[in-house]
């Protein structure tokens, strides 16, 4: 057999693994170390030990558990609480604008935990029974709730763009600076999206939010000062060049810890559940990563991607249109796959493909992690669409659905802006690190 | 889709259940050991450089062994409380019967692979400095890490091992406590 056929047998095993629920993680390990074994034979196990001991080790990661860190430390210490009550007391007055402020705290939430999962989870908490008791219309809540909880992935820190700049082998800093102005973008057309879907249908909101601010609420905005501080500390660190963003990770986690004990939020128990939430989203990262690894060495082997290199070549495709192709097989993908699993199963294939093009591998990693973005709130597997009806079970999938639609467009909207306005992504790690060519 | 964050198995039996808690317990309290340390070293190479002008020599050896640590744990963990993601398509378009057969497969094939890779990192790690296979700075040798990993994946593919003889598929009450495979 010759190499694209391995790999195109290797893509169909890695299929048949995922359909029949073997973890993302496992299902790669598994269909890579199998062809290798089919081309390489004594190369399977030095391979599997070799990438699982370098991805265990690899200094650049070491950013996804401490981000991951502060991110949970901020929950249980509840400074993501008083971030939905800061947004609520600023924005609550006007129509929708508790809904307005669920997105606003999601995106300051974002801002320090690259986790899309936990930002739904968190603002589910906090602002769906905040929107309920206001009787704020269902499908509006859960969709901007949802919706919301996607900033977490394209804000730095985001674990999307980690795992693409890993992937890639693109400067993870870079990769942060050109999320900053699109994930600002978008919570600003999210929240658009907010007052124009109550405008057109007033009944979906009431026309004013909680009045009188209780104690807890006036006192709220001092919370969201600290994660503003924590916020400009790291990202503005890495900004200044005063440290790389692994380092800006650890001085992340180390200031929430700090700031939580200083503000006596933190107990014990609080403490151990942030360790155990982050053991168990790095375990998870970690093991799809390794998995990743074994497939991508499987395809270095089988030649797949220089042979893909040169078909788009024969075809006398422009990167655009590449570019746009791709993109439309992500959103497809994304309806019915996991935005992790996509990405490493795809990226290894696709970047030699783009390199050779010539496109800006950071410019097309922003986009991506849009389409993945989309993907979480997409039926029938859109991750935070599950995770806010685990918050509110009494509100129907059809409403979390139809509620998701406007946001889903804002996110089109803005992936359409991205791509005739490059600068959008590119901008900010241009003016910082100077132009990559 | 497996949502992440679930409750870990419960299992009838006093000692399996003893044996799980325990796992729990030690992964928790070695991958939170590491977790710290990790963040230790990164918080003191920043202070020592920025405060004392001087970088500390060998601290990103350190991260990275406490990283390798914290992975082994992290990964037992995560596959103890069902964290480990995994696509459900199979629910939607086939049935209960179909769902069980590929339970069975799947759990067969997972105890398969991650015993494969126990096996391979054992082999590996015991090479050790013989290998060359140190760390660039302190020269830590990795045997000692490569055998946490190995553990890590043996530890799992017992787990799953043991779930295939209490029941060889995922029941709803696997999926309701975290198991998938």
């Amino acid at each position: 057999m010759d190499g694209p056929t391995v790999a195109l047998l290797g893509f169909a095993t890695l299929f048949v693994l995922l359909l029949i629920r073997v973890p993302v993680g496992l299902s790669m390990l598994i269909a890579g170390a199998a062809g290798i074994a089919l081309i390489r034979p004594q190369a399977v196990l030095p391979v599997i030990a070799g990438e699982t001991f370098a991805v265990s080790s690899r200094y650049a990661l070491t950013i996804i558990p401490l981000f991951m860190l502060m991110g949970n430390l901020a929950v249980v210490s509840g400074m993501s609480r008083e971030l939905y009550l800061a947004a609520n007391l600023w924005l609550g007055r006007f129509r929708g604008g508790l809904a307005a402020a669920s997105i606003v705290a999601s995106a300051g939430f974002s801002a320090m935990s690259g986790s899309s999962l936990a930002a739904a989870l968190t603002m589910g908490r906090v602002a769906l029974p905040e929107m309920q008791r206001f009787r704020y219309d269902t499908s509006l809540a859960a969709g901007a709730v949802a919706a919301g909880g996607t900033l977490g992935i394209l804000i730095p820190p985001s674990a999307g763009l980690v795992l693409y700049g890993i992937l890639t082998e693109q400067s993870i800093g870079r990769l942060f600076m050109a999320g900053l102005i699109p994930g600002v973008l978008l919570t600003l057309l999210f929240v658009l999206t907010v007052f124009l879907v109550v405008r057109l249908q007033p009944h979906k909101a009431p026309s004013v939010g909680p009045a009188d601010p209780t104690l807890e609420r006036r006192r709220a905005p001092a919370g969201a000062y600290w994660i503003l501080g924590l916020v400009v500390v790291t990202l503005g660190g890495i900004y200044a060049g005063v440290f790389s963003a692994m380092e800006a990770a650890g001085v992340g986690a180390f200031l929430a810890l700090l700031v939580a004990l200083a503000r006596r939020t933190l107990t014990p128990k609080g403490f151990g559940e942030a360790v155990h939430s982050t053991l168990r989203a790095s375990g998870t990262v970690f093991l799809i990563l390794i998995g990743a690894y074994v497939f991508k060495v499987f395809l270095g082997f089988t030649e797949i991607p220089f042979a893909a290199v040169r078909w788009v070549a024969e075809q006398g495709w422009s990167g655009g249109q590449v570019v746009a192709l791709l993109l439309v097989m992500f959103i497809v993908l994304g309806t019915f796959m996991d935005g992790f699993a996509m990405l490493v199963l795809t990226i290894p294939l696709v970047q030699p493909i783009l390199a050779s093009l010539g496109v800006d591998l950071i410019w097309f990693g922003v986009m991506i992690v849009v389409t993945l973005e989309m993907g979480l709130i997409s039926p029938p597997v859109g991750l935070n669409t599950f995770v806010v009806k685990s918050v509110a079970p009494d509100v129907p999938m059809g409403a979390i659905y139809r509620g998701i639609i406007p946001f889903w467009l804002a996110m089109l909207a803005l992936l359409v802006l991205i791509a005739f306005v490059p600068q959008i992504a590119t901008f900010l790690p241009e003016a910082m690190y100077g132009f990559q060519p | 889709m497996t949502v992440l964050y679930r409750e870990p198995d419960r299992d009838r039996s006093p000692v399996h259940d003893a044996l799980q808690k325990g796992l729990t317990t030690a992964c928790s309290i070695t991958g939170g050991i590491a977790l710290l340390l990790l963040l230790g070293i990164t918080v003191a190479e920043v202070v020592a450089r920025h405060l004392l002008r001087a970088s500390l020599l060998g601290a990103e050896d350190l991260a990275t062994m406490s990283l390798t640590v914290l992975v082994a744990a992290a990964v037992v963990f995560a596959a103890q409380e069902g964290g480990h993601v995994s696509v459900d398509l199979i629910r939607r378009l086939g049935g209960s019967r179909a769902r069980q057969a590929a339970d069975v497969l799947a759990r067969l094939l997972g105890v398969g692979a991650t015993a494969v890779a126990a096996a391979a990192l054992f082999a590996k790690g015991g090479c050790g400095l013989e290998c060359g296979d140190v760390t660039g700075s302190l020269a830590i040798v990795h045997t000692p890490f490569y055998y946490a990993l190995g553990a890590s994946l043996a530890t799992w593919s017992l787990l799953l091992t043991s779930r295939m003889i209490r029941r060889p598929a995922a029941s709803g009450a696997d999926e309701r406590e975290g198991q998938g495979i």
